[in-house]
Order: structure tokens, then sequence, then C-alpha cells
């Protein structure tokens, strides 16, 4: 369930899906910036995760990398999310959805459409009419958006069943940098499964993510530039469920000022009239 | 979509105007459209970015001409999407923007 007034009792009941498809890790990892594809393997296992994203290039080597890579991947037995990058208009988006479906053999695709090399944010019209296209043309798409809620609307009227923000644009580490907006997103799509994607940098933001109610957490660069990739993988594998069994326990209010944990009654040498003693006065 | 196909005869067919390989008369040179004689035409396509001189009648024959051919990839002409299927019935003409892309490692 993804309501966040309905905390799931118990692990069995906290399944994650998406488009019928359900996973057992909320970690989704990218493939891309690892020192080795070897490394990369083994980080996606070290992970646990079961979706990865790939992408597409121009082949050159009479398709030996992609051969290679591919390979890879199917030995690694999970889910693959291709993905838009590079796209910076809908057309772009569209026909490299089309590709990839074809090679990668799936109607999932991870739209990226890039308003701007800086920022690398995402395109919001862009977006939205590539999201249209290609729901009518059958894919499953998994839109990196913003937390523009206008955009949210429509990727969802357009067919998305699931969306994911970014924490911080993408690569920067960064962590969420506007929480207050997540939190907004995710009262008011309390039904859809929300992924926390780009600008994650250290495990606790991701399990800030996941203590949100955030269904899950798309990240690459933290683990694939870590120092060590495997051993981040697992860190930021520990850090999800962490969030995750957080917000399933219900976190508690906080609040301004303080609140005693110790009780009161009975606390030694405590003055009702206020505290003579305490400052070593006669009474 | 492509308007024209190799087994659509009725539909426009495109003209190329090639400068033979062999040293040309000045009569060849000054005719606007130049037809060849010879067997094999030779014309620029884009392949991948990069300028390509290619005989290829096809998008198939092309991918074969670049030695993919048995090779998974995913192919598009001028921004269109074109299926693997659909190559042998893909034409190419003068100036074509082809990609030709593979599976990679993705964020």
């Amino acid at each position: 369930m993804n309501k966040i007034d309905k905390i799931p009792g118990d692990a069995t009941d906290d399944a994650l899906t998406f488009y019928g498809e359900t996973v057992s890790s909320r970690m989704l990892l990218g493939t891309a910036l690892y020192p080795s594809p070897q490394v990369m393997a083994d980080a996606v296992k070290a992970s646990g995760c079961q979706i990865v994203t790939v992408s597409l290039r121009r082949e050159t080597a009479r398709g030996k990398i992609g051969a290679r890579f591919l390979e890879l991947i199917n030995g690694l037995g999970v889910h693959v999310l291709p993905n838009t990058a590079g796209c910076r208009t809908a057309k772009e988006a569209v026909t490299t959805a089309r590709m990839a479906r074809e090679l990668f053999d799936t109607p999932w695709i991870k739209l990226e459409v890039i308003a701007n090399d800086d920022t690398l944010q995402p395109d919001l019209f862009g977006l939205v009419e590539a999201a249209v296209e290609l729901g009518r043309d059958g894919f499953q798409v998994f839109p990196y958006t913003t937390e523009d809620l206008g955009a949210a609307e429509r990727l969802v009227s357009a067919g998305c069943q699931v969306l994911m923000p970014w924490g911080a644009p993408i690569g920067t580490g960064r962590g969420l940098a506007n929480p207050y907006a997540l939190k907004t997103m995710r009262n008011y799509f309390p039904e859809i499964p929300l992924v926390v994607d780009a600008g994650i940098g250290a495990p606790s933001h991701a399990a800030q993510a996941m203590e949100m109610g955030y269904d899950a957490v798309l990240l690459n660069t933290a683990v694939a530039k870590a120092a060590d990739p495997v051993r981040m993988a697992t860190a930021f594998a520990q850090a999800i469920d962490a969030g995750r069994a957080a917000f399933c326990s219900g976190l508690m209010q906080s609040r301004d000022m303080a609140a005693p944990s110790t009780p009161v009654a009975g606390t030694p040498f405590f003055d009702l009239d206020g505290s003579a003693s305490r400052r070593g006065g006669k009474s | 979509m492509r308007p024209a196909t190799v087994e659509n005869p009725a539909a426009k067919p495109h003209t190329l105007s090639v400068i033979p390989a062999s040293a040309a008369t000045e009569d060849q040179l000054t005719a606007t459209t130049t037809t060849t004689t010879t067997s094999a035409t030779t014309f620029e396509v884009t392949v991948n970015g990069e300028p390509h001189a290619t005989s290829a009648a096809t998008l198939d024959a092309l991918v074969g001409e670049l030695d993919f051919a048995g090779v998974r990839v995913a192919t598009a002409v001028n921004g269109d999407f074109v299926p693997a299927g659909a190559r042998e019935k893909t034409p190419l003409e003068p100036g074509d923007k082809i990609e030709i892309v593979s599976a990679r490692q993705g964020g």
C-alpha cells in the first residue's frame, strides 16, 4: 500500500509494484560510471536491487560493445529499465524509447527529456508530450520529473502509474534539495508509487526519502563514484531498508520545546517551590 | 513514415545527382542531373553523426555493409524509429541521417 495514513503492518504486505510487477527491493540502481563492468555487476548483487537502469548509445565496434553489456546485464537476473538520457526533445525521447523497447524487449521506459545542460533538469513540456505519445504506444513510462504538481497530474493523466521526482540535479550528490515539496507531492499522490530519482549522495539522503513515505529510491553516481562501490551499494540498501522500516513504524512527532523523556515524578532533590535546593541556598 | 518504398514504383522516384567516379566529359558535367551507367551508385548519408558513402539501397543493406548483420542493434532514419523487420523495406536517400544504437550502461 502506498497510502501514508495506512502504515503497512508487516513485511509481507509491504510489496512494491510497478505496472503489475512486484519487486522486493526498494532500491533501483544505475549501471553507469563504475570503474569496471565487474564492479558494476558486484555492486548490483551487493545491493539486492531488482531493477537497474540502462541506456543505449551509438554502436561503433560492430556490435561488440552492446553485446558484451547485454550479456552482463542478462546474467544479473534483474529487471531492466532503459532510459532516454541525452534526449532534449519529445521526438528524440519517443524515438529513443522505441529503439530501447526493441533492444531490451521491455515496455518499461525511464523517460528523460532534458531542458538544460547545467542542471540536466527535466523539460516538463517535452516530458508530458512524450509521455502522452508513449502511453498511446503501449509503453509503461517511469517519468523523471520535478516536484511540479501540475506536470505530475498531466503525467498521471497520460497513463503514468509511477512518478520519479528528483532529489537534486543528476550527479550532484546533494540529497533532497526541497524536502518540503517532496512531502507535498507525497501527500498529493498517496496512491501512486513515488520514487526519488537523482541527486542522492549519501545513504542518509535515501533514508530521509524513505522516512517521508517514498516508495523507492533510484541512484547511480553515489554508488558508482564511491571509493568502494560494492560496499556503498550495501550501505544504501541498508539505509533504504531502515528508512522504510522507520516509516512503517510510525515516526514520533517532532516539537519545538523539550519534553523530558525521564518521568518527573520521583526526581531526587526535587523542590516544588522552585529549586532552592539546587541553588544550594537555605530553604 | 517513408513515402516511397522499393516495391512502390508509383511513388515519386528520387533523383540522384551524382558525379560519376570515372573522369567526366564536358557534356556530363553540364547536365543538371546525371545518371550513371555504372551498376553501383554511391551517395552520401550520415551514420551516427559521421558522413558515410554508401551504395546500399535499403537500411538493411546499410546495416549489413557496416558489419552489423545479425547483431542486436536498433535503428532510426531521420529521427524516426525503424523496426528491425522494416529495414529491408526502408529505402535510403542521399542526405539521410541514420542512427544505429546498441545497449549501454545508463543511470
